[in-house]
């Protein structure tokens, strides 16, 4: 089961096998959805999400999903805080308690007497110079006492070890030290033999357990904002700001390119018949050539300070010309990738 | 000020541009994309997403609507030289059954058809079809709620 979420706060749920939406919940007295999680204990199963009143507080919702696949969710218990939320997830294995971060706070969410929604944010005196982008759940190997971690990534490049039940600092990991250069953390994943880390610059590192080793280093065009490991482990679901989608095979180290996409509107297209070829020009800033027959994407030209907005081929389709929501038209070359002219 | 609309003449040799407010700039490709005509306000101020130039299949025409929107011109790609102004603020069809439809509104964009047709899409969901060398109104096609 997948969750989609809108800027009108509308929750659909999909089954994620047949491609159907199996329901559609207006979330009440908020007006966007920006983060969500789903938990399992046993047979039951919840979701947590976040989002803004109109006065802009933060509103938490946790629902009943233990009838999902029937086509319904129930709220349990709806609260309004001014905790600023950035990113949340249940506890594993556990639909009572979940945890949140933004940048300058981490907070201990418990559901109590099954609707009351309690917090207990994190006593900062050391690591208030930390600013927080994310965090993992995972549980301890090294002492066999099994108890669950939480790993805090920084802007700084640390991680920061949480104990989860005693809710304090145990260690804190100097990753841009260990790399002699300074980055900031943008997401972290597990699998039960590493640790993989994502980061603004665009690498994702594959790191011991310990973070005392680099195995392997990628790097991509655009910030990481999202890993997810497959259930059996030996695959990585990387996620970029500029809306890729690719896969590292852990155990081969092959790397494959899944999906590619515009991040904002598409503004225009043009079509190459003869090489089978497509222009499109979209709000995100980005110029992209596809492949109509694979669908693949085969190059992209990045605008950082205007937005293309119609783009067309010269007849001989050779080069294309490309005007901008600033009144600049630019000529691209196809073969060299070269902007031969610029119009104003 | 954003541009919304490019078009090639059929050989690539000059580049047809439209801006926001609807002026229509013609620049000579050969010579570095120099400059060679302007018309301001040629076209009507276009909403945002829709593409407002149109080329006719052998590449030599361009359509557009403006300078007012009840006003669809057509000009030589090459120079911006206009060939044909179509009023449509009052159209009347008179269909084979002898029924008459008429149509009084404004224009949303136009397209030239694969035959040298020419389809005007209205403010008021209707579309009228032209003869695009003799301007001869051919057709009005209303849009049925009731098909969907």
């Amino acid at each position: 089961m997948i969750i989609l979420f809108s800027v009108k706060a509308i929750l659909r749920l999909w089954k994620f096998e047949t491609r159907r939406c199996l329901c559609a919940t207006r979330v009440l007295n908020t007006y966007d959805l920006y983060a969500l999680d789903f938990g399992i204990e046993n047979s039951s199963s919840s979701l947590v999400t976040v989002g803004h009143d109109e006065q802009s507080p933060t509103v938490v919702c946790v629902y009943n999903a233990s009838n999902a696949s029937k086509g319904s969710i129930e709220l349990i218990s709806r609260a309004t805080t001014n905790v600023s939320i950035t990113h949340l997830r249940f506890v594993p294995y556990d639909i009572t308690r979940f945890l949140s971060i933004s940048t300058d706070n981490i907070h201990f969410w418990r559901i109590k007497n099954e609707t009351d929604l309690q917090s207990i944010s994190l006593s900062e005196n050391q690591n208030d110079q930390f600013e927080y982008t994310d965090f993992q759940f995972d549980y301890l190997s090294k002492n066999k006492s099994n108890e669950l971690i939480v790993y805090i990534t920084t802007k700084t490049g640390q991680i920061l070890e949480i104990l989860y039940d005693e809710r304090r600092i145990i260690q804190i990991h100097y990753l841009s030290e260990k790399m002699t250069k300074n980055f900031t953390l943008s997401t972290l994943a597990f699998t039960n033999h590493f640790a993989i880390t994502g980061s603004h610059d665009g690498y994702v590192r594959i790191w011991s357990t310990d973070f005392s080793q680099v195995y392997i280093e990628a790097k991509y065009d655009q910030s990481i904002s999202s890993l997810i490991s497959s259930h059996d482990q030996t695959r990585i679901l990387i996620l970029t700001e500029s809306g890729s989608l690719s896969m590292l095979n852990l155990v081969t180290k092959v790397h494959m390119n899944l999906m590619r996409t515009h991040t904002k509107s598409i503004m225009d297209i043009d079509y190459d018949d003869i090489r089978k070829q497509m222009i499109s020009v979209g709000h995100d800033g980005t110029i992209r050539v596809w492949c109509f027959c694979t669908g693949k994407q085969l190059s992209e030209f990045i605008s950082e300070k205007e937005i293309p907005l119609v783009v067309i081929y010269t007849p001989d389709r050779q080069i294309f010309a490309c005007g901008f929501n600033n009144g600049k038209i630019k000529i691209f070359d196809l073969n060299t990738s070269m902007i031969l002219n610029e119009l104003k | 000020m954003s541009i919304t609309g490019l078009v090639y003449s059929y050989n690539g040799s000059c580049l047809l541009s439209s801006d926001e407010e609807g002026d229509l700039c013609l620049s000579d490709v050969d010579n570095k994309y120099k400059l060679q005509k302007t018309i301001a306000k040629a076209l009507i101020p276009t909403e945002k997403g829709s593409i407002p130039l149109s080329i006719s299949p052998d590449g030599k025409y361009t359509v557009y609507v403006g300078p007012t929107e009840f006003i669809v011109t057509i000009v030589e790609t090459n120079t911006l030289n206009q060939t044909l102004r179509i009023y449509i603020s009052s159209c009347t069809y008179m269909t084979n059954d002898q029924q008459t439809i008429t149509s009084s509104e404004s224009a949303l964009f136009a397209r030239f058809t694969p035959n040298r047709h020419l389809l005007v899409a209205t403010k008021n969901f209707k579309l009228l079809k032209f003869d695009s060398y003799s301007g001869k109104l051919l057709n009005i096609v209303r849009y049925h709620y009731s098909f969907y």
